[in-house]
């Protein structure tokens, strides 16, 4: 081969892998904001599984304390008014349950009584010291009813008990 | 203007070779300048010259004798360079008194004139003077690499050597053993040539002061200078002598008619002016007038072209390598991100889930329907162990004790809250609200004027936020 036919090549050569190049560059830089975005997306997708992990095992761990509880049946709230509530029996209404995981069930109970204002943080200090636990849901008190001195009380509570 | 065709040597030698004398000077870049040889050309013995210039370590250029040689400027009709330079070669075929393929010819200060039409100065030599300058040199063991019109050297190395005032006109008179060259310029732009002149008189012919010769010298020499444009500026024609002729010069200048118009003056180192001139172009790398061109290239100067062309193909080659290889590095390096991101997605989604098949691009909305599910399980446990109503209940009951605040309902479910009382003054329910604002209700606070019993009656719903 002579030596401008080489040298032809070469530079042939020189010229195909410089166009390759800016070619190849050209074309990154062209879809450089697509594949960005891509992983952009796919980085925001894991940080979104990941603080969804984080929730659920933020929940799980909400379980763990009641799993160790010894007794997994709440008391009896008729037994609870009769120690704090003297002389008044509640009217007691199961309202709705809901299935909780790990064969748990979320009872709620309605306790309606007449009583001085000032017994009523008692009941309710028993209701949530016990284990498991009487949580206050909601409540309704009306002043004065049947008397001056009385507060018609209706709370709704909700306590955790194992089938 | 340095030329990328000639290399950059760290030393050049300029050859001087008249009818029987040679001067060789070197310069090297650092500035210093040796006469190497300034006597008789027969006995010339310069090895190691020879061997440094063989070895490619320096170049050596010599000149072509204005009397060999063709130099006029060339005026084109074009205001492009491109098509100016194409152009040249046919309009100098035109000038030339010998067809322009039995030529070698260099073009050099292409630029645009007044009339914005592009000019260049031609140098040309009959292909057969070349070859025999090459001979004689080549006799004496020198193979020049560049061979320069002399004239150009002679103008260009004196407008280095003393600047010349504008509108002042110049003639460097080189005074050779068997030759006159006579460069002629003005001050105009820096140093313009206007032309160059080649006598077949040198030094041996005008040493005596009423020889025949001297005469036929003084002709030429006087119908160029009357040629020449008056000064405007009434001063005299500078003439720089230099040469090995240049001591031996005193009949020329009381020959010429027109003396009076000029000034005599020698320039440094008069006998080594044209080697040296010739030296430090080559050290610059300077082109102009450069004759051994075509087929006649010197190897040392094809090998620096051909070093060159593969310098830039070697660039041109490790740019497109670095492109391909930074283009395809980007590819991969997305590639595998974006299946490391995906792995660790379908990881995270069947764990969460507990299921293999997740289908590409759904992860989310199935691990969000897998756990909707099982959150709502769990949200009993997470409840109880929030803060539970007892503690809205607690708040209020003791906030309506410390405000004297009466209250007649209190009710609290879900995220609302709603409290009707009474009380004996317009401004108590306030801090009430205050407080239970600091528990995160958004408070709506209603009060009915006192009435016959002095009470302010007020309900206050609470929004939990």
């Amino acid at each position: 081969m002579s030596r401008p036919a080489a040298r032809q090549i070469r530079q042939g050569l020189a010229l195909a892998v410089l166009a390759a190049g800016v070619a190849l560059a050209l074309y990154s830089l062209g879809a450089l904001s697509d594949d960005l975005r891509k992983l952009d997306r796919k980085t925001a997708d894991l940080a979104t599984l990941k603080r969804l992990a984080a929730d659920w095992r933020s929940s799980q761990q909400a379980l763990a304390p009641f799993e160790a509880l010894a007794t997994q049946q709440p008391p009896s709230l008729t037994e609870l008014a009769a120690k704090t509530l003297p002389g008044i029996t509640p009217n007691i209404r199961q309202r709705e349950s809901q299935a909780a995981a790990n064969g748990w069930l979320a009872r709620r109970m309605e306790l309606k009584f007449d009583a001085p204002s000032a017994v009523l943080g008692n009941f309710l200090a028993a209701a949530e010291a016990a284990r498991p636990p009487w949580r206050l849901v909601e409540f309704d008190l009306v002043a004065g009813v049947p008397t001056p001195d009385t507060v018609r009380a209706t709370f709704l509570l909700e306590a955790l008990e194992k089938k | 203007m340095a030329s990328s065709s000639i290399p950059r040597c760290r030393a050049a030698y300029g050859a001087d070779l008249g009818r029987r004398r040679l001067v060789l000077v070197r310069a090297e870049r650092g500035g210093a300048i040796t006469t190497l040889w300034n006597s008789n050309a027969n006995a010339v013995q310069l090895k190691a010259a020879s061997t440094e210039i063989a070895a490619g370590h320096a170049l050596l250029a010599a000149a072509l004798p204005a009397t060999e040689g063709f130099a006029r400027w060339i005026e084109t009709p074009l205001v492009t360079a491109d098509k100016a330079l194409k152009v040249l070669p046919a309009l100098l075929d035109v000038q030339l008194p010998f067809p322009l393929e039995t030529c070698l010819y260099a073009f050099s200060s292409l630029h645009a004139g007044a009339d914005h039409n592009f000019r260049a100065f031609a140098c040309a030599a009959r292909r057969n003077d070349v070859e025999a300058r090459l001979a004689q040199h080549r006799e004496l063991g020198l193979d020049p690499a560049l061979l320069t019109h002399e004239g150009l050297v002679l103008w260009r190395q004196a407008l280095a050597e003393i600047p010349l005032a504008p509108k002042t006109l110049r003639v460097v008179a080189y005074l050779g053993d068997g030759r006159t060259t006579l460069a002629v310029g003005s001050g105009t732009d820096g140093g313009a040539l206007i032309s160059l002149h080649g006598i077949r008189l040198g030094a041996d012919e005008l040493a005596a002061p009423d020889a025949p010769a001297v005469r036929q010298w003084a002709g030429r020499v006087n119908q160029l200078l009357r040629a020449l444009p008056a000064d405007a500026n009434g001063e005299a024609i500078q003439w720089l002598w230099c040469g090995p002729g240049a001591d031996v010069t005193a009949p020329l200048e009381a020959a010429l008619a027109q003396g009076d118009r000029v000034r005599f003056k020698p320039l440094a180192g008069p006998d080594l002016f044209l080697a040296r001139a010739l030296a430090l172009a080559a050290l610059a790398g300077e082109s102009a007038g450069q004759l051994r061109n075509g087929d006649l290239t010197h190897p040392v100067l094809l090998a620096h072209v051909e070093t060159g062309r593969r310098r830039t193909t070697l660039n041109l080659l490790v740019a497109g390598g670095a492109l391909l290889a930074l283009g395809l590095g980007w590819q991969i390096w997305l590639q595998r991100t974006n299946e490391r991101l995906q792995t660790e997605l379908l990881a995270q989604a069947q764990q969460l889930t507990g299921t293999a098949n997740i289908p590409y691009g759904q992860e989310i909305p199935t691990v969000q329907r897998a756990l909707k599910q099982r959150t709502a399980e769990l949200q009993p446990f997470s409840d109880a162990l929030a803060p539970s109503a007892t503690r809205d209940l607690a708040v209020c009951l003791a906030a309506a004790h410390e405000c004297r605040v009466t209250l007649e309902t209190l009710t609290h479910s879900g995220k609302s809250l709603l409290i009707r009382g009474a009380t004996d003054d317009w401004n108590r329910c306030d801090p009430l609200a205050a407080r239970l604002r600091a528990l995160g209700y958004a408070i709506d606070l209603s009060r009915e004027e006192a009435g016959v019993d002095e009470l302010v009656r007020f309900t206050l719903k609470g929004t939990r936020r």
